[in-house]
């Protein structure tokens, strides 16, 4: 099975493009590819309880995790933010890039989206 | 189809006459792939700037002095296969990133077999039919194919008529599977 990355640098209502990388991820889990979202610096904001998540991202990103896509956030990206786990949605761990580098090492293709 | 170009002495060697022997078996098996020969010092060969024999040279991309196997052949099919780029676009052709599009097009990094740009979000405004950053690409670029996403095209009020010809417009799950094909992506 095919592998994407999907690298999410933009916070959730900064641009568009953070609900397009979501809607690529699901179309991806949809057709069968293995699916891997990596939030990085300001898309750390899209799991964030009381910041970011309220409205159609709630949706989005529990589909998301239920369908099969694994979802991590930059800690150390999260802590800048002020961002302990507690304010961060189930199921989405903070860790540290080298899962980024890993998800890369795995990938067929890997977009980014800011 | 791959295009096979052997290169032997006249008269042939030991090893031209193997690197024959084992390139005619192949192409036998194999009847999709074009094969031509040429003397060691012809004008194909000068213009190729082939310089020993017996070398071999699959579409025009990989060579190898010396002989070939069958099986070797079938490799230098395989690594000789063309290479597909994808640039995914999801800013308007005013941004920035555009100038590093620009630098990246100017380079070797940006010479491929097959350009694929995809336009996502304000993207699509690079199909435009004033587009200047599109007349860029197609100056610049051999095999440039774009396709606009049909959902952020409506977003953007762009009717289809509007659009420069050739673009083609597919919906997300197309791209999905087009951008998984491609050797290389670029998301800008």
């Amino acid at each position: 099975m095919k592998t994407l990355t999907i690298l999410i640098n933009s916070s959730p209502y900064s641009m568009e493009t953070t609900k397009t990388a979501m809607e690529v991820a699901q179309t991806a889990n949809d057709k069968g590819y293995n699916v891997k979202v990596y939030l990085y610096v300001d898309g750390t904001w899209l799991p964030h309880i009381k910041r970011g998540i309220e409205g159609p991202f709630k949706d989005m990103l529990e589909n998301a995790l239920n369908s099969g896509i694994e979802i991590t956030s930059c800690a150390r990206c999260a802590e800048m933010r002020e961002a302990v786990d507690e304010d961060i949605l189930d199921g989405i761990p903070l860790v540290g890039l080298f899962t980024l580098t890993n998800y890369i090492d795995e990938s067929n293709t890997v977009l980014t989206f800011r | 189809m791959a295009l096979l170009e052997v290169f032997v002495n006249d008269p042939p060697g030991e090893k031209c006459t193997q690197l024959m022997k084992n390139v005619k078996k192949f192409v036998s098996n194999h009847q999709e792939h074009d094969f031509k020969h040429y003397k060691q010092g012809s004008n194909v060969s000068k213009f190729l700037n082939i310089d020993s024999a017996p070398s071999i040279l699959v579409n025009r991309k990989i060579l190898l002095n010396g002989v070939a196997s069958y099986e070797g052949i079938q490799k230098l099919i395989e690594d000789s296969k063309p290479e597909e780029i994808g640039f995914v676009l999801t800013r308007s052709p005013g941004n920035n990133e555009y100038r590093v599009i620009e630098e990246i097009l100017a380079s070797p990094f940006g010479t491929f077999d097959s350009h694929n740009f995809f336009l996502l979000n304000d993207g699509v405004w690079v199909a435009r039919t004033n587009s200047p950053i599109h007349e860029y690409i197609t100056d610049t670029l051999q095999n440039v194919k774009f396709f606009c996403i049909d959902e952020y095209l409506s977003e953007a009020g762009i009717m289809k008529k509007e659009l420069r010809e050739g673009t083609e417009i597919i919906n997300l799950g197309r791209f999905v599977d087009q951008i998984m094909v491609c050797d290389r992506t670029i998301s800008l």
